[in-house]
């Protein structure tokens, strides 16, 4: 399968995760070495917020094949997958994210894609690949 | 639930609950800890003897009792789901 279009994950929201997770680490770490009776366990709190910001930095959120596109969000978040021909509507009017509705399983379902998490510029040019995919 | 990260997690839930049993830590923490294994174990129980998609979702409920190092039988569950998902999704299109 040929990769068409794939989509980060927004930097500001990788930026979030990692620098503010390092600036948390760092403030606890301090904590912990220098007050008594200092649990440790918030620090394992924070490690998997880095973590998960090292993950996002590297992989796409959004991936659209040649007759199906991939939607995976979050780590633990459930992965997406809806070919073209299923998607029965787009819904914009909401200007924080795109409600996509598809039919699996014989079901209407909605994926509501957030724009702030996806990176700049991918609401155009991804509204327009699925109009576009819809069309053909 | 052929994952090794939900293989590990077992091993690290197991070592997490045998070390705060051997430090006498309060019974209210063992008990939820011997709550979790109970989640995880019957997660993998079911994802092999009836459906993946309750097993894994049970597993998921134990896990959350190790957060944050249950985080690695979280990914491993999804992981599983995600994959038989993705099979049955390219066995419908074909």
């Amino acid at each position: 399968m040929e990769v068409q279009k794939s989509y980060k994950v927004a930097k500001s929201t990788v930026n979030a995760q990692l620098y503010g997770g390092i600036g948390v680490a760092i403030f606890l770490l301090v904590a912990i070495l220098t007050i008594r009776q200092m649990p440790a366990y918030p620090l394992g709190f924070v490690l998997v917020l880095i973590g998960v910001g090292i993950w996002n930095s590297s992989r796409s959120a959004v991936t659209c094949f040649n007759d199906y596109m991939e939607v995976k969000l979050a780590p633990i978040s459930s992965l997406h997958l809806i070919r073209y021909r299923d998607i029965v509507r787009l819904d914009q009017s909401n200007k924080k994210y795109l409600a996509i509705d598809y039919l699996a399983d014989g079901k209407e379902k909605t994926l509501k894609l957030p724009w702030p998490f996806i990176e700049k510029g991918a609401k155009n040019s991804l509204i327009a690949f699925l109009q576009e995919q819809q069309v053909t | 639930m052929n994952n090794a990260k939900i293989w590990i997690s077992v091993v690290i839930h197991l070592l997490l609950f045998l070390t705060l049993l051997s430090e006498g830590y309060p019974d209210i923490l063992v008990a939820v800890m011997i709550l979790g294994l109970l989640f995880n174990a019957a997660g993998i129980l079911v994802s092999y003897v009836a459906s993946l998609k309750v097993g894994s979702g049970l597993y998921i409920a134990g896990c959350v009792v190790f957060f944050p190092i249950g985080v690695i039988g979280m990914l491993g569950a999804r992981q599983t789901l995600d994959d038989a998902r993705r099979k049955v999704f390219f066995q419908e299109m074909q």
